[in-house]
């Protein structure tokens, strides 16, 4: 097992993690801890916000780009870090328990 | 004459032959056949009309004069053969102008007084016009005969009344035929007298007669002689003047004019050319099936019998044998001609009866009715009188329509049997008709010579086509009948004139008919060609238009719809990073082209390396989120320690400010990773360059449970799992980060090697030193990065228990030591059992360099003892005491006094020694050595694991303790009891064995010996500054150096003043 592989099932078993879905530069989900439906809504949903974002970290600074992206909702996180050719989403419910 | 030569010019040479070579003519006119003729009885007798008809056609006779008659004008004749001489190659024109030229030189008196005539002959002639307005060459000599007028008259006045009548056609609107016209100049018999007027419709007509009607061919090309064909020609000229070759080109019985003559064998023995043209007219009959003919010949028709000077007669016997049944008539000319028909189609054919007609001269009286040659088979066609011309006209339609059959009362009863026999005869390659006893005179021998080749050719089928000149009488029958208009009619006006009036000056008409004669040749040919140029000339056949309208295909659309090229549509921002990502990317193209041309071996390299680690991160795709991954981790971290993280950064113990001498550590995150559960943290270093980072190493102290050890490297960001892990086979004692590369870290290992590691890479140790190349014989206690020395190279302490302080270099790739002291004991050399003396070595467990003086160190080893020791010097100490009563574990500079270090021990306590000062006093004292004494001293109730200064005060230390406890002393604040001491591990039984000051954030780090590294805030009372650097001010370091050596030394001062006061 791959060290990103370990960490990514240690982020798993961190407590309130959700899930964690792997997004690729198009849009598309090439691995998931959610079901279907719900991964599907949040890669297309967030492959677009992390596009957006990062193109507007990009305008303000061509030499800056954008590396962490966290949405803080009510009820839980959603962490974005975008990479060159994938996006790992982290959906954390840090109030859980 | 010149007419007859103008056709035979163009048959070829026999008419030369015929006037160039006179003793052919002679031998004609002697040869049997011709002699015979005038034996021949109950023929008819033609007589010569030369003598007779001078009055009447003075061309004609004179011609006749010079050919045939040895006339008194011998000369003129001479001349005139001449000019037929050369008339034989010369063109028509030149014969005409020959001919103007002859008749100018003629006489005046030979001109012909102007005919007038008399009413009935009048009422004759237009009765006749009336039935026909071309009458042919038999009607004509009918009426002639009938109205005692010569043939040439009737003629002349046909061709004028002819001119009249179109006249009043044209100024009644109607546009004559175009036929009408050339058959004024052509197919009629409007013959002047003289035969010199017929020429040159002659010369017309059968020019075209012979290319447009092959069938007449085989006649004209009959090989009788040269003579013969000459007189032929002129015969057919006349024959068909007379209207006879109209018949015979007619075709208005149907499918049976020329089948009607399927076997014509016609054999021509000799020039009697009558012969010819009976069988033509029989022919024709035949073809026609109307048996009535006449042929009259009138003199001029006789004219081509001049040249046989000495016949004046011919006697045609004819004989003529009807076969109704069979349908074949013979007619046989004796001695000249034999003519043989056969008629399929069994219609009477009524042997034509031939007359030979006398042209009486003037005294012959006007009713004299023609002597038939053969009374039987003259038919009473006298009866007919005028209506002669029916011949042509009604009295055929009648036949036509009526088909009734009438029989000529001579024609022979057969019975059936007769009619039933079969007549056999056999045919053979030889002519059986031939002449087998033709002489010739021969002017050599001077007698008569036998021809031994006579010509076998005859002729048994011709065939001619059905199709009927245009021109012609019948052909114009046949379109009034069918009541086509005609539509020719501009060529004809142009001719009229001449025939008008020729008849209003008819008494030019001897001289000037031979000139319209000659001008209707002309205009004819002229015409021919105006015609063609003007209208289209088809041919001069009943021509039908067979152009047709093809069918016009539709138009049809033939399109192809394509399927449309699939289009998409793009549409994009471009901002301002995506150009720069652009121009960086090229940008980068550039720099390796650049490095390509300058090392092009390289490329393969290059080209494996990059399959390489194509193929690693293909292998893997999720090994490329590695960065992501790791981000996140600690992200989620953060919000799982969330609470940590914020006291961390925020929270600060309320309760300090009521008690100031108290301060309280609050426990942070707790570093445990699970295979270093069973191991003892033995070092634990900050990073200096990311002062969230720390590394600890794992070991036993326990001599008994030494196993491998471990190496991790954690950051707060990640409590939960170390950043970086490394596993060893012997347990790490001691590790060190270098301060200014904080990825190299210097290790000592517990079986007394050392190593550097580079944290960068993970797959193990950089270097690592073996037995060979100097390593420990002890477990090293402690390694400590040096400044790179003069060359750059990185070099590291190491102390351990074998007494040994070794300087290690890094040289490139090799690692190489020097011992720098040997920790020797010289005043206690013990005694060994058989009294040697041994000499003890102490065990180095610590030491520290000076933070200034780079030589300078302090080393503290088992024994207790401080060893103050300078790089310079391996073999001596500077200074030496005991300074504790069991093994020092640890000794460290004051981190601002230069002087000032502390120490601690396994015995419970921790000291605060000054150096310098001490000793000087010590030396001047010459006092014992070792019995300074340190400035402060702390009992912590149990063995001191480790001792440090904090980084941001002079007078703060913290030491953790074998039971857990960690002590924080602050000596401003209370030079003797603790700020705080408070329980860190987790279980009382739980060593704490070393404890690191983060260098940045208030908080300490301390490992226990079950592997666990607990972090844990100071509270503010133990961080305190000093209060004036509380001000806004910025502070300087050197500012705030001093001012912490000052504060250490006001409290060091009042440490010493009671020491000294006591000594």
């Amino acid at each position: 097992m791959s060290e990103v592989e370990e960490t990514i099932k240690r982020i798993q078993s961190h407590k309130g993690v959700s899930g964690i879905i792997i997004v690729n530069a198009d849009g598309i989900p090439i691995r998931t801890t959610l079901d279907n439906s719900t991964t599907v809504q949040y890669s297309g949903l967030i492959h677009q916000l992390a596009a957006k974002a990062k193109s507007t970290v990009r305008d303000l600074d061509p030499q800056n780009d954008l590396t962490f992206l966290r949405i803080r909702s009510k009820k839980h996180e959603i962490m974005v870090a975008p990479d060159k050719e994938y996006l790992l989403i982290v959906i954390q419910s840090p109030n859980e328990v | 004459m010149p007419s007859a030569y103008s056709i035979d010019s163009i048959l070829g040479k026999a008419e030369r032959k015929l006037s160039a070579i006179p003793d052919d003519v002679e031998i004609m006119r002697n040869s049997p056949s011709v002699i015979m003729c005038p034996q021949t009885s109950g023929c008819m007798s033609v007589q010569s009309p030369s003598k007779d008809s001078n009055d009447r056609s003075p061309g004609a006779s004179r011609n006749g004069e010079n050919y045939f008659d040895s006339s008194p004008e011998k000369s003129e004749n001479e001349e005139k053969h001449e000019h037929s001489h050369e008339d034989l190659n010369t063109s028509l024109s030149d014969g005409e102008n020959e001919e103007s030229g002859n008749a100018g030189n003629k006489p005046r008196k030979l001109r012909r007084s102007r005919t007038t005539f008399t009413t009935f002959q009048l009422h004759q002639l237009e009765r006749a016009f009336e039935k026909t307005q071309y009458p042919d060459v038999f009607t004509r000599e009918e009426l002639a005969l009938r109205l005692d007028l010569s043939e040439a008259r009737v003629q002349v006045w046909f061709q004028n009344r002819r001119a009249k009548w179109r006249k009043r056609e044209k100024t009644l609107g109607r546009e004559s035929p175009s036929f009408m016209q050339r058959e004024g100049g052509l197919g009629l018999p409007d013959m002047p007298p003289s035969h010199l007027g017929y020429q040159s419709p002659l010369e017309a007509y059968w020019s075209n007669r012979m290319t447009n009607l092959p069938g007449l061919n085989p006649l004209l090309s009959m090989p009788h002689g040269s003579a013969m064909l000459g007189n032929m020609a002129q015969y057919f000229n006349k024959v068909s003047s007379a209207g006879l070759f109209p018949n015979y080109f007619q075709s208005t019985a149907p499918g049976s004019s020329f089948p009607g003559i399927p076997h014509m064998y016609m054999r021509t023995g000799l020039s009697d050319i009558s012969a010819i043209a009976q069988a033509q007219a029989a022919a024709a009959l035949s073809s026609q099936l109307v048996g009535r003919f006449q042929v009259s010949e009138p003199e001029q028709g006789l004219d081509f019998r001049r040249h046989l000077t000495k016949i004046q007669q011919v006697t045609l016997d004819q004989e003529v044998a009807q076969r109704p049944g069979g349908g074949a008539k013979t007619s046989r000319l004796r001695g000249s001609c034999d003519v043989f028909f056969s008629n399929e189609i069994g219609h009477r054919i009524e042997a034509s009866t031939i007359k030979h007609t006398n042209m009486p001269p003037k005294g012959v009286p006007a009713k004299a009715k023609p002597a038939p040659v053969k009374p039987k088979a003259v038919r009473p066609k006298a009866k007919d009188g005028d209506d002669m011309t029916d011949v042509d006209g009604a009295d055929h339609d009648d036949w036509v329509n009526t088909k009734a059959l009438v029989k000529p009362d001579d024609q022979l009863e057969l019975t059936e049997q007769e009619l039933k026999e079969e007549f056999t005869r056999i045919l053979t390659a030889n002519n059986p008709h031939a002449p087998q006893n033709i002489v010739r005179y021969s002017f050599k021998e001077r007698q008569y010579k036998q021809t031994s080749s006579v010509d076998q050719l005859a002729i048994h089928f011709a065939l001619d086509g059905n199709m009927i000149h245009k021109e012609s009488d019948e052909a114009q029958r046949q379109r009034t009948k069918l009541g086509i208009p005609d539509a020719h009619v501009e060529p004809a006006v142009s001719e009229v004139g001449e025939p008008v009036s020729a008849a209003a000056d008819s008494e030019d008409r001897g001289d000037e008919a031979k000139e319209e004669a000659g001008d209707d040749a002309g205009t004819q040919a002229a015409s021919g060609s105006e015609g063609g140029g003007n209208k289209k000339l088809t041919n001069q056949f009943n021509y039908s238009e067979r152009a047709s309208q093809t069918y016009n295909n539709p138009y049809r659309e033939r399109g192809t719809a394509t399927e449309p090229p699939p289009r998409a549509v793009f549409s994009g921002n471009v901002t301002q990073w995506e150009i720069f990502d652009a121009y960086q990317e090229d940008f980068e193209k550039q720099e390796k082209n650049k490095e390509k041309k300058v090392i092009p071996g390289r490329k393969e390299e290059e080209k494996a390396r990059k399959r390489l680690t194509v193929t690693e991160t293909s292998g893997d795709d999720v090994s490329r989120i590695a960065k992501a991954a790791k981000i996140v981790e600690r992200m989620v971290n953060q919000n799982s320690y969330d609470d940590i993280a914020q006291d961390f950064k925020y929270w600060e113990d309320p309760s300090d400010e009521y008690r100031d001498n108290e301060g309280t550590l609050l426990p942070l995150w707790r570093f445990s990773f699970e295979k270093a559960k069973k191991l003892a943290v033995t070092s634990l270093c900050w990073n200096p360059k990311y002062t969230d980072l720390f590394a600890a190493s794992f070991g036993s102290y326990d001599f008994m449970k030494q196993g491998n050890g471990m190496m991790l490297f954690y950051s707060l960001k990640n409590p939960s799992f170390p950043e970086t892990i490394y596993e060893t086979d012997s347990g790490v004692m001691c590790l060190d980060v270098h301060p200014e590369h904080p990825y190299m870290v210097a290790v000592g290992f517990y079986d007394g090697s050392v190593g550097v590691y580079n944290i960068e890479k993970k797959d193990g140790h950089l270097h690592r030193c073996t037995a060979k190349n100097g390593k420990h014989t002890d477990p090293v206690w402690q390694v400590r990065w040096q400044k790179d020395d003069l060359e750059n190279n990185h070099n590291f302490f190491s102390i351990s228990s074998d007494g040994r302080i070794v300087h290690w270099t890094i040289l490139k790739n090799e690692l190489t030591y020097q011992d720098v002291i040997k920790l020797a004991m010289p005043d206690s050399a013990a005694e060994g059992p058989d009294g040697t003396k041994i000499t003890t070595i102490g065990c180095g467990t610590a030491f520290d360099f000076h933070k200034k003086n780079d030589y300078l160190f302090v080393v503290g080893t088992e024994e207790g003892k401080i060893h103050t020791c300078s790089k310079a010097y391996s073999s001596q100490f500077l200074d030496s005491m005991d300074a504790h009563n069991m093994a020092v574990y640890k000794v460290r500079w004051n981190p601002y006094h230069p002087d000032i270090y502390i120490t601690c021990s396994a015995d419970w306590t921790v000291k605060i020694w000054e150096r310098g000062n001490k000793s000087a006093s010590d030396k001047s004292d010459a006092m014992d050595a070792s019995a300074k004494k340190p400035l402060f001293t702390f009992d912590l109730n149990n063995s001191v694991g480790d001792v440090a200064w904090a980084p941001y005060s002079s007078t703060v230390f913290a030491a953790v303790t074998a039971d857990g406890k960690l002590f924080c002393y602050d000596l401003s604040v209370n030079k003797y009891e603790p700020l705080c001491e408070q329980m860190v591990a987790q279980k009382k039984k739980t060593k704490l064995t070393h404890l690191e000051f983060n260098p940045e954030h208030p908080i300490v780090i301390v490992g226990d010996e079950r592997g666990t590294v607990t972090s844990c805030k100071l509270s503010p009372n133990l961080r305190k500054q000093p209060k004036e650097k509380k001000g806004a001010q910025a502070v300087d370091p050197s500012v705030r150096e001093q001012a912490e050596i000052a504060k250490l030394d006001k409290i060091l001062l009042m440490v010493r003043d009671p020491t000294e006061n006591k000594g």
